[in-house]
């Protein structure tokens, strides 16, 4: 399709479009359609429509109680959507971009998307947190410190922005670092001495965390930047292929699995392991320390600390072991002396067959009671043999045995042993 | 060629489609009422602090007379195995004639924190395997495990061998250390001590956290990109709304039993490399001489093929069989063909074996 083509499509449908989704959405009898219906580019309709600001409005379709599991499941739908509307307006004003002024030819569009992708890179290589397409890891770690409003991640990211912005990467921590480098390590004094310490030691781990934070982070990045670049090369190989994505949604599978490919290669690398880890470490080390400052507001408020809450739970856990170590022994020496021979002789009555004993005694009453004593006598004999036979059997069936049993799954499993 | 063949017009009409889909979809959702866990009949038989003991009402008249303890991970609830009636594995057993008994193992709490590796495996299996053995006038009876579960029962067997008629493992990690183990190469550096003593039991939301990070934009976004589409079916959207209830409900882990997890096995690899010892008492693989039927998902992401495979030659029996089923590590539980396949071939070896 070429540029005025595009456009002559765009302008004829673009009328009939805003009756229908002004349409669509009425149909949703929410008046906030107004407000937020677009003045230009439709997909900010649908994008808009997910943002969170517009949640309020999906919400008030949803009968359920905020901790449901539909309830969840509904929320991570509409993250989802929102996601994957954002991706639509950039997809399209980008296409719609490339298509005015690239044209057709590969280099032209190839050329497009670069510029187009480079503003994705400086997005994802900037000090913005990402947000899009990847999960902030510590999200969960870093929610235990909310409730303690001094290291929330809020006023953390505040602190660090009052001191000259948020780190952009290792250098910046450490400039930071020195420049409170003076007030952190500065002596305490008198009655407040070893409060202030605290003080001091909780600020440091803090900075410590953040320095690590902004390392997963700046790494996290990289592997987007990968999967745009990926993202990229896929495109390109589809059109070598004559290929085309007819689809959003195909789009957003695309992307999806380019993402995904580029996040199994950056988890599984040295630099990662080395990293997650000590991230996870540096908040685990600053929340300890918090939690250590708590008990002693705790106990100067006179209210149980978490210490003194766990030496209770070890006191109960281990009384309650010595007991039920009492109780088995009390039962090891009730129990017969000779249990095990008694396990023995059943593990042999086992091997009788019981079921076939009574069958074969049953078969001979009904030929007694039918009156044929001759026949009889010979069906004896099976019971004897197999009363007989069990002795000389292995307690174990040999593995040779086996194989052949397992019919079903037998094209999917292998007998190890005897095959 | 350009490679995105999209006209505006029918983007638009996509969304708007999607749209449309998604606010019946949500009338759906909000008619769906309860989203019910586990389907087979139970009674529970039996409880020790917070786990009960269930004993599954059989299908049919002619049981198999030794009983099957079905050992569950601690992460994650048991009802997934059970999940609906055409996604059950119990129920698969059922069928086949299995007397079934489950642990479960409740929601640990703050007290629980000191719950260690010798009160899961030495006593709250234990006493549940000798109540089984009371009310069946057994010695011994047959054990099941699920993933970790799985590595709990191995161990069990290994410390308990009078009392394991018969071993069978699913997604079951016995090697710790292949390569292709992604949650282990996590867990390798991960200062497990300062973990615990600071947050004393583990949040399920974490664990969860783990889990998603392995695969996040399919598990966080493509997913419910998807479920869009089920949003019309309301049989499908519970089915969905089901295994999402599942995915999420994820208890705490009992702190000490997560420490020695993490070192004795994730770290330290003791179950292969040998020297493991849980509540003072070896665990020699060398004494699990019963039969072992191992069944592992050749696409398990979570608990690689290798890490399960690993059990074959490490131990005493000289009975035991692989079954490889082509799926997932959930897979194994809920897929059809893993329901066609797998419950028949347990029940099948089972009943062989006595």
């Amino acid at each position: 399709m070429d540029n005025n083509q595009f456009s002559m499509n765009w302008m004829n449908n673009w009328s009939d479009l805003q009756k229908k989704m002004m349409s669509d959405w009425m149909s949703l009898g929410d008046n906030s359609a107004n407000s937020i219906f677009p003045p230009i580019n439709p997909f900010n309709y649908f994008q808009q429509s997910m943002d969170d600001s517009a949640d309020p409005m999906w919400a008030s379709f949803s009968p359920f109680q905020a901790t449901s599991p539909e309830e969840l499941a509904r929320r991570n739908m509409m993250g989802a959507m929102n996601n994957f509307m954002r991706m639509s307006k950039g997809v399209f004003d980008t296409f719609q971009n490339m298509s005015e002024k690239g044209g057709k030819s590969t280099e032209a569009w190839t050329a497009e998307l670069d510029k187009n992708l480079a503003k994705f890179r400086e997005y994802f290589t900037s000090s913005n947190v990402a947000d899009f397409g990847s999960l902030n890891p510590m999200s969960g770690w870093s929610s235990m410190l909310e409730s303690v409003p001094m290291f929330s991640s809020d006023n953390m990211k505040k602190y660090m922005e009052g001191l000259g912005g948020m780190p952009s990467g290792i250098g910046g921590g450490e400039s930071i670092e020195k420049l409170f480098a003076n007030s952190l390590n500065m002596p305490g004094l008198g009655l407040n001495r070893e409060k202030q310490e605290k003080m001091q030691k909780a600020m440091q781990l803090g900075i410590a965390y953040q320095k690590v934070l902004v390392e997963y982070q700046t790494l996290m990045n990289q592997s987007n930047v990968k999967a745009a670049d990926l993202f990229k090369e896929r495109l390109i190989a589809m059109a070598k292929d004559k290929k085309s994505l007819e689809s959003l949604r195909d789009l957003h599978v695309l992307w999806v699995d380019c993402s995904e490919e580029t996040n199994a290669k950056t988890v599984a690398s040295k630099e990662y392991q080395e990293i997650n880890p000590r991230l996870t470490n540096a908040l685990l080390t600053l929340q300890k320390h918090i939690q250590s400052m708590t008990d002693d507001t705790m106990a100067s408020l006179n209210m149980p600390t978490r210490k003194e809450l766990n030496s209770a739970y070890l006191q109960i856990h281990n009384l309650k072991k010595r007991v039920r170590n009492l109780e088995a022994e009390l039962k090891s020496q009730v129990k017969d002396s000779d249990a095990e021979k008694l396990n023995r002789l059943r593990d042999d009555l086992e091997q009788l067959d019981i079921d076939a004993l009574r069958a074969d005694v049953a078969a001979l009453k009904k030929q007694l009671q039918a009156g044929t004593k001759a026949a009889a006598k010979p069906a004896a004999k099976p019971t004897a043999k197999r009363a007989a036979k069990p002795a000389a059997k292995p307690a174990v069936k040999p593995a040779a045995k086996k194989p052949e049993a397992k019919a079903k799954p037998a094209t999917k499993s292998s007998t190890k042993k005897g095959e | 060629m350009f490679p995105l063949n999209m006209q505006p017009e029918a983007l638009v009409e996509e969304l708007s489609k999607f749209n449309k889909k998604l606010v019946a979809g949500i009338k759906t959702m909000g008619e769906i009422g309860d989203i019910s866990e586990g389907v087979s009949a139970r009674e529970t038989v039996y409880t020790d602090d917070k786990i009960s003991l269930y004993h599954y009402t059989p299908l049919k008249k002619d049981i198999h007379r030794v009983p099957v303890l079905i050992v569950y991970a601690l992460v994650n609830r048991p009802y997934m195995a059970d999940l609906q009636e055409d996604r059950s594995l119990i129920r698969g057993l059922l069928q086949e004639g299995v007397d079934v008994y489950l642990i479960d193992w409740g929601y640990p709490d703050a007290s629980d924190r000191y719950l260690d590796l010798d009160d899961y495996i030495n006593g709250y299996i234990d006493r549940c395997v000798d109540f089984i053995c009371d009310a069946h006038d057994l010695y011994r009876i047959n054990l099941l495990g699920i993933c970790q579960g799985g590595t709990f029962s191995t161990c069990y067997a290994a410390m308990h061998p009078e009392k394991v008629r018969n071993l069978v493992v699913t997604v079951t990690p016995i090697n710790f250390k292949t390569p292709d183990n992604t949650l282990s190469c996590w867990a390798q550096d991960m200062d497990v001590d300062l973990l615990v003593d600071t947050l004393g039991n583990i949040p399920g939301g974490l664990l969860n956290y783990t889990f998603l990070s392995m695969n996040p934009f399919r598990l966080t976004s493509q997913k419910y990109l998807d479920m869009v589409d089920l949003l019309d079916n309301e049989t499908k959207l519970r089915n969905f709304l089901r295994m999402e209830k599942w995915i999420f409900d994820s208890p705490d882990q009992a702190g000490e039993a997560f420490r020695q997890f993490i070192k004795d096995f994730f770290q330290s690899n003791l179950l292969v490399k040998g020297g493991l010892s849980i509540g003072g008492r070896a665990v020699d693989l060398k004494n699990i001489t019963m039969p072992i039927l191992n069944v592992y998902a050749t696409k398990d992401h979570l608990v690689p093929p290798d890490a399960s495979k690993a059990l074959d030659g490490l131990t005493g029996s000289e009975d035991y069989t692989e079954v490889a089923f082509r799926g997932g590590h959930i897979g194994l539980f809920v897929s059809g063909r893993a329901l066609a396949e797998v419950p028949p071939a347990i029940g099948g070896w089972l009943k062989e074996r006595g």
